[in-house]
């Protein structure tokens, strides 16, 4: 079962009206909305579209076929979004040369790391430097695991065999690191 | 248990009972939520996502600004933030505008044949409450007659038309006006200016 296998069942159960599968999504897209707004509307204004995003995604709902993934439909709904905005404020569009299939081509967010605050840059090292010094603190399997997981990419499947143990093992594993993870996230974004 | 649900839902290695499981768990933990936001904050910030140190989570304002339902299928999503039209092209929208809804409301009058037109939720009109294409059976007493020209069957629409508008306080009385002047001007005068197009009225 893929991610975007997962965004499916979330936008399915959000389309029956379930408001809590869509705020799942919001959580997990959230940053990556803000920051692609952010590049033509401005920090400041970002989360106030980005919020907006999320409330035209949820009433155009129904109308998601699923023909793209979630991500690729929420992405141009941030880009029309914050051209409208711009378009409302008396303002003439950025220049940016940000098109739809950017969101496939170049993973959602590569080309996007150009917004260059200090602060945020900042917080973003900060976070990889925490996660990294977490999972190298992490006993063998579990770094094994993760790491697997997150920088290879593998499915569960794949890193059972790889480490050949079965699935149930790998999957506590990456929960138990991910716990670690989170233990060490918790102070610095609270 | 749901935290170890919540991982595997992050891998996409979630079964759907499961999922349905933790969602009734989420609800009812806000620890939950928020580990889920921590989790997906560390995987952006590895693929490159840069947070600003004093950026606030817009979750709470923006579920609080939902529905209770998504909107149905094929409606319309009005525009939030509405551009700005230059004075000159105010006349132009707004005839468009019109011409639309006369375009809409001329398909529509014609009953059979409408199946497939697509109509916007919430903006189909009323039904007539009988339509004057309906067969000879079933139309009001006065049109039952049959026609014997389609001049004939023309007035007798345009007729039942005003009327219905009248019932509906839409201003038929008007519409049936006219129509009554201009039939009763029609034999003589009207191919009169149809032969001599230069001294028309």
């Amino acid at each position: 079962m893929s991610e975007n296998h997962i965004d499916e069942q979330l936008v399915a159960r959000a389309q029956a009206g379930d408001p809590r599968a869509f705020e799942l999504l919001v959580r997990k897209y959230q940053y990556k909305i803000v920051q692609l707004v952010g590049r033509l509307v401005g920090e400041a204004e970002a989360p106030d579209v980005a919020q907006e995003t999320f409330v035209r995604a949820w009433r155009a709902l129904a109308g998601f076929r699923g023909q793209s993934a979630f991500y690729t439909w929420l992405y141009r709904i941030g880009i029309n979004t914050a051209k409208n905005y711009i378009v409302s404020r008396g303002r003439r569009p950025a220049d940016q040369d940000i098109d739809i299939a950017d969101a496939e081509l170049y993973g959602h967010t590569e080309h996007l790391s150009d917004v260059t605050t200090p602060e945020a840059e900042l917080l973003s090292e900060e976070i990889k430097r925490r996660v990294a010094e977490t999972i190298a603190e992490l006993p063998p399997d579990l770094r094994k695991a993760i790491t697997l997981r997150e920088l290879e990419g593998l499915s569960y499947e794949e890193i059972a065999e790889a480490m050949d143990c079965p699935i149930g093992t790998v999957r506590s594993r990456i929960f138990r690191a991910r716990e670690a993870i989170d233990a060490a996230l918790k102070p610095l974004l609270e | 248990m749901a935290k170890d649900s919540l991982s595997a839902l992050l891998d996409g290695e979630c079964s759907a009972s499961e999922l349905d499981r933790m969602l009734e768990e989420i609800e009812r933990s806000p620890d939950l939520k928020a580990s889920w936001s921590r989790l997906c904050l560390a995987r952006d910030s590895a693929e490159g996502v840069r947070v600003r140190k004093d950026q606030r989570c817009i979750c709470a304002d923006v579920m609080s600004r939902l529905d209770v339902q998504p909107a149905s299928a094929g409606a319309r999503v009005l525009p939030l933030f509405r551009p700005r039209l230059q004075g000159y092209w105010k006349p132009f929208a707004a005839l468009a505008a019109a011409a639309s809804v006369a375009a809409v409301a001329v398909s529509l009058s014609f009953g059979d044949r409408s199946e497939g037109i697509l109509t916007v939720p919430g903006l189909a009109p009323q039904p007539a409450i009988t339509p004057v294409s309906a067969p000879l059976a079933q139309r009001p007493r006065y049109l039952q007659t049959v026609s014997t020209s389609p001049e004939e069957e023309l007035r007798a629409y345009l007729i039942e038309h005003s009327n219905t508008l009248a019932d509906r306080g839409m201003g038929g009385t008007l519409s049936y006006a006219r129509f009554a002047a201009h039939t009763l001007s029609e034999p003589a005068e009207l191919s009169a200016a149809m032969e001599s197009p230069g001294e028309r009225p």
